[in-house]
């Protein structure tokens, strides 16, 4: 088989039979358009950077892994974005359990105003929180609506879903992250 | 609306979601109350920071080095990848791996082994001068007798012995003539084969056009009769009287 000197200095595509290569161009590629959006999705369920980043690498190497199945190209995003969702999801299942623990202990006793929420790292914890606490399909609804402000028809490109479907998780989930931070408005906390 | 009312429809007053009459009345009442006025402005300050806050989170770059770090990852991945051939690899072993097994049988099968087999050996003691048949026969040396072996065949055939012809002693496996016969018969074949390769009977009249086996043509001679002497004689009872 011939081999081919294309990639980048160094790479192992210069090796690869002329298939492998193939692949592995065009996965490079992707990896390039795509790589935010792993990160992005990562960060949305962990939050810590380091965590977010292997995750997103471990996603993009099974996505290689598994490249040749992928039948319909231009649905790797979307692809993309479900195999990094759920790495994440169950490195926070694993690892996030007693950091949750620590975070509830450290619940404030009295209850700040809205103004002096909205700018505070405060909001960020109990927000992070309350996300962590949403159903499934109404968090990643949430997360990646908000990654790179995608529009309803983004998303539900990227979850494969009906934009009516996406409209009205969106609208639950926020709804329901206002009920549960109701109580800085009230300044009755809610358990 | 009350006021009660109006505050279990301030959530989704803010999200912008109130419709028809339900959305008709909440604006009534808004326009009549101020403190529920300002309790849906709270409710649209806390959805924007909650908007901001996952904003905040999802807007998160990743580091410079994440997509070279991926991109290491991947050549060590691809340094392992295996070809694109490769899926098809364990089927072809396994293929290969069954045709192997198939040609050890098989091979098994053809020579004779140890417990298996039950070698018949009948050698040549003696050369007799073939009969001039016209056709040549095969040069054998003292030192290479002829060997016909036997070996008795599973239960699959029967009882069936497969006796091989013509081989030469240590080098059985050659290829030679099979022939499938009872075991009462093998020794009779064996004898009738070394009988032909000797010379002792001639194969080139065993293997000729037989006579025809119909009703020959039945040849009576004519018979040879003599001539009869026939003499006149008067009948008795003229003479009597």
């Amino acid at each position: 088989m011939r081999e081919l000197a294309i990639g980048y200095p160094g790479s192992v595509v210069s090796v690869l039979s002329e298939p492998a290569a193939e692949i592995a161009r065009e996965f490079e590629q992707r990896l390039a358009d795509c790589s935010r959006l792993a990160f992005r999705v990562a960060m949305g369920v962990l939050r810590n950077r380091e965590d977010a980043e292997d995750v997103a690498q471990e996603a993009f190497l099974r996505a290689f892994r598994n490249f040749h199945r992928l039948r319909e190209r231009e649905r790797f995003r979307a692809w993309l974005a479900r195999i990094t969702w759920r790495l994440a999801i169950d490195r926070w299942r694993s690892a996030g359990r007693r950091e949750r623990r620590e975070l509830a202990a450290e619940d404030p006793a009295t209850s700040p105003t809205v103004e002096s929420l909205a700018a505070s790292r405060e909001l960020r914890r109990h927000l992070d929180r309350a996300v962590d606490e949403l159903p499934e399909k109404l968090r990643i609804v949430v997360i990646l609506a908000a990654i790179q402000e995608h529009s309803l028809e983004e998303v539900a490109s990227l979850m494969e879903l009906p934009v009516g479907t996406v409209k009205s998780r969106l609208h639950m989930a926020k709804k329901e992250l206002a009920e549960k931070l109701q109580w800085i408005v009230t300044g009755a906390k809610q358990i | 609306m009350d006021c009660d009312r109006c505050k279990t429809n301030l959530i989704d007053a803010a999200l912008g979601t109130l419709e028809g009459r339900r959305d008709a009345e909440f604006r009534a009442h808004l326009a009549s109350c101020p403190p529920c006025r300002a309790a849906l402005d709270t409710q649209r300050q806390l959805l924007a920071a909650i908007d901001c806050g996952i904003a905040e989170s999802a807007a998160a770059e990743p580091s410079p080095e994440f997509v070279a770090r991926v991109r290491r990852r991947l050549e060590q991945e691809m340094i392992r990848v295996r070809p694109w051939f490769a899926g098809w690899m364990p089927a072809a072993v396994g293929a290969l791996a069954a045709l192997a097994l198939v040609a050890v049988w098989m091979a098994r099968r053809a020579t004779p082994g140890p417990g298996t087999h039950q070698p018949f050996q009948t050698t040549v003691a003696t050369e007799r001068p073939a009969p001039n048949t016209g056709t040549p026969r095969p040069q054998r040396t003292a030192a290479q007798p002829l060997v016909a072996q036997a070996r008795d065949e599973g239960a699959g055939r029967r009882g069936l012995t497969t006796v091989k012809l013509g081989s030469r002693r240590g080098a059985t496996s050659a290829a030679g003539p099979e022939v499938l016969v009872g075991p009462e018969e093998r020794a009779a074949v064996l004898r009738f084969y070394d009988a032909v390769r000797s010379g002792r009977v001639d194969a080139a009249s065993l293997l000729a056009a037989p006579a025809p086996l119909g009703p020959t043509e039945l040849k009576i001679a004519p018979l040879d009769i003599a001539a009869i002497d026939m003499e006149w004689k008067e009948p008795l009872s003229d003479r009597a009287r």
